[in-house]
């Protein structure tokens, strides 16, 4: 993604123009989010492709039984 | 500064403290003075406060000691003075959050927590220092100043419970709410020499507390000994039908002597790796005085856990930029720059990456119990992998070492939270300079018995010695 995506996204976020050290910033976080979680994702073998959310939610309920 | 060793014929603990208010052996009053006298004593060299709120809780303990004396039914925490982290409701007193933005908002309801202790007898003496809003695993704050560390005020208490951990280090209070997101409880445990505990996600209720990351908010109670923090998260805890995510399980109920059929593992991979030596010592000495009450103390490897850290950083930071996406569009000005920036940063977290880190969870936590679980009934695991630095040394604000030092701090803690798993912090040894070093015992969801079990053994099989303060006692009537 481009730096002025960063801009675009301050601008609907926070209603102005980030400033240089905002921009690095978050360029950095979305890469590193991007890196970890992309991943996972391995096309038709994707393992995520029938998990949800709510599935470690219900994994912790099942192990909360007395 | 060095830690308070209690005075003989102390009360060892908060139970006994209780039962000294009930057997007229103290009063409240004489203990909320002495709690209070001590917190005004060391506020300029430990800043542990925000407000400290002598009258309130001078009037909360004339009551308590009228209560005894009327013989009225008793809590088990009747008349004992505490002390919380800025961030629980109690309707009609500020809740500041440790920030600017509601310095002066004054609660209408009351946090379930705080009903809960409440009810339970305990009093509080004033709102603990934190990190802003609960972002900081290093303790400082733009608009109240960091607190220090009882040990050395030079060095960082932790965060965000960072006057939690100060108080109860320096003998304050014997036990303070803390919140843990990403390490928040047990950081501040770690650093301050004291006793947290992080219980599973869900079993806290986080009703009338503040919100930072939905997903992984957990509240819990930093404390002088593991038998303290225990009886507060017994008391806390539990289903709530104010908060929906707060589960009915299991009720928490003694802990349990013999270790005898328990499996200890020693975490491997990153836990092993690059740790202070005084660090790596603690982590032997607990596994020398672990083998010969537990069926097994052996390494465990680890799944890659830098990836499950990076994962529960981009849900906490996606969840608080929600939280806080009106104050930083009309107020960003009113923010510290630590926080404003991380919370700047997590708007360019896509919300399919989010979404899908909280999909990964689901698939993490089967292949870590897996694993992990499979091999060991309980996880032994440093807190962090450095002693408590320098405050100058991790002062980033928000220039560009900020992320560096924010995962540095946190590396060790934050995979826990992400995958929801209880988690007791201890202390684990000093180093020569006096300086605390952080234990964390990890249990599969739920076990938190297990873990604050073998949390007490090491703790009375290390003898490193009580931070309980001194106590103004006199024979029983």
């Amino acid at each position: 993604m481009s730096p002025d995506i960063w801009t675009d996204l301050c601008r609907l976020h926070l209603g102005r123009d980030p400033n240089p050290a905002e921009q690095i910033a978050m360029a950095g976080q979305a890469e590193r989010a991007a890196r970890w979680i992309g991943g996972w994702s391995t096309g038709a073998d994707n393992p995520l492709f029938a998990v949800e959310p709510s599935h470690w939610i219900a994994a912790m309920r099942e192990r909360a039984k007395p | 500064m060095t830690a308070f060793a209690a005075m003989p014929g102390e009360p060892a603990d908060l139970a006994e403290t209780a039962a000294a208010i009930r057997d007229r052996r103290v009063t409240s009053v004489e203990l909320t003075a002495a709690a209070l006298e001590r917190a005004e004593a060391l506020q300029p060299t430990l800043n542990a406060f925000i407000s400290i709120e002598a009258e309130a809780a001078l009037a909360a303990a004339k009551a308590a000691d009228g209560a005894v004396s009327a013989g009225r039914p008793l809590g088990p925490l009747h008349g004992v003075p505490l002390a919380h982290k800025d961030m629980y409701d109690r309707a009609g007193n500020v809740t500041g959050c440790g920030s600017a933005i509601r310095a002066g908002h004054v609660a209408t309801t009351t946090s379930t927590t705080m009903a809960r202790l409440e009810a339970a007898g305990a009093l509080s003496i004033g709102r603990l220092n934190m990190s802003e809003f609960a972002m900081g695993p290093t303790g400082h704050n733009a608009h109240h100043g960091r607190a220090r560390n009882p040990a050395d005020p030079e060095r960082i208490t932790g965060g965000s419970s960072s006057g939690s951990g100060a108080a109860v280090g320096a003998g304050i209070v014997r036990a303070a709410l803390g919140s843990d997101t990403g390490g928040s409880i047990r950081l501040p445990a770690a650093c301050c020499g004291v006793v947290g505990i992080k219980a599973t996600q869900g079993r806290v209720s986080r009703h009338g507390a503040m919100p930072l990351s939905f997903s992984q908010d957990c509240v819990g109670p930093l404390a002088a000994s593991v038998a303290d923090a225990w009886l507060v998260l017994r008391l806390i805890a539990g289903p709530d039908g104010l908060d929906p995510t707060c589960m009915d399980a299991s009720p928490l109920g003694a802990l349990r002597e013999d270790l005898s059929n328990l499996r200890i593992g020693l975490g491997g991979g990153m836990f092993a790796e690059g740790l202070a030596p005084e660090v790596a010592a603690s982590v032997a000495d607990a596994a020398q005085a672990l083998s010969p009450l537990a069926a097994s103390v052996a390494p465990v490897g680890m799944p890659d856990l830098a990836a499950i850290a990076e994962l529960a950083n981009v849900v906490a930071m996606s969840e608080a930029a929600a939280v806080h996406f009106d104050w930083l569009r009309d107020r960003p000005q009113d923010y510290g720059p630590q926080p404003r920036m991380r919370l700047a940063q997590a708007l360019a977290i896509p919300a399919p990456l989010y979404v899908r880190a909280l999909q990964i969870r689901a698939v993490m936590l089967a292949e870590f119990l897996d694993a992990v679980f499979s091999r060991c009934d309980v996880l032994v695991v440093p807190a962090m992998p450095f002693l408590p630095p320098l405050s100058s040394e991790v002062d980033v604000g928000d220039d560009p070492r900020m992320n560096a030092v924010v995962s540095a701090m946190t590396g060790f803690t934050r995979p826990f939270s992400y995958l929801g798993l209880p988690v007791v912090t201890l202390p684990g040894g000093r180093s020569a300079g006096g300086l605390p070093v952080g234990l964390q015992i990890v249990a599969p969801p739920w076990r938190e018995d297990l873990a604050a079990s073998v949390a007490a053994r090491l703790e009375r099989a290390l003898a490193l010695g009580s931070f309980a303060g001194p106590l103004p006692l006199r024979p029983a009537a």
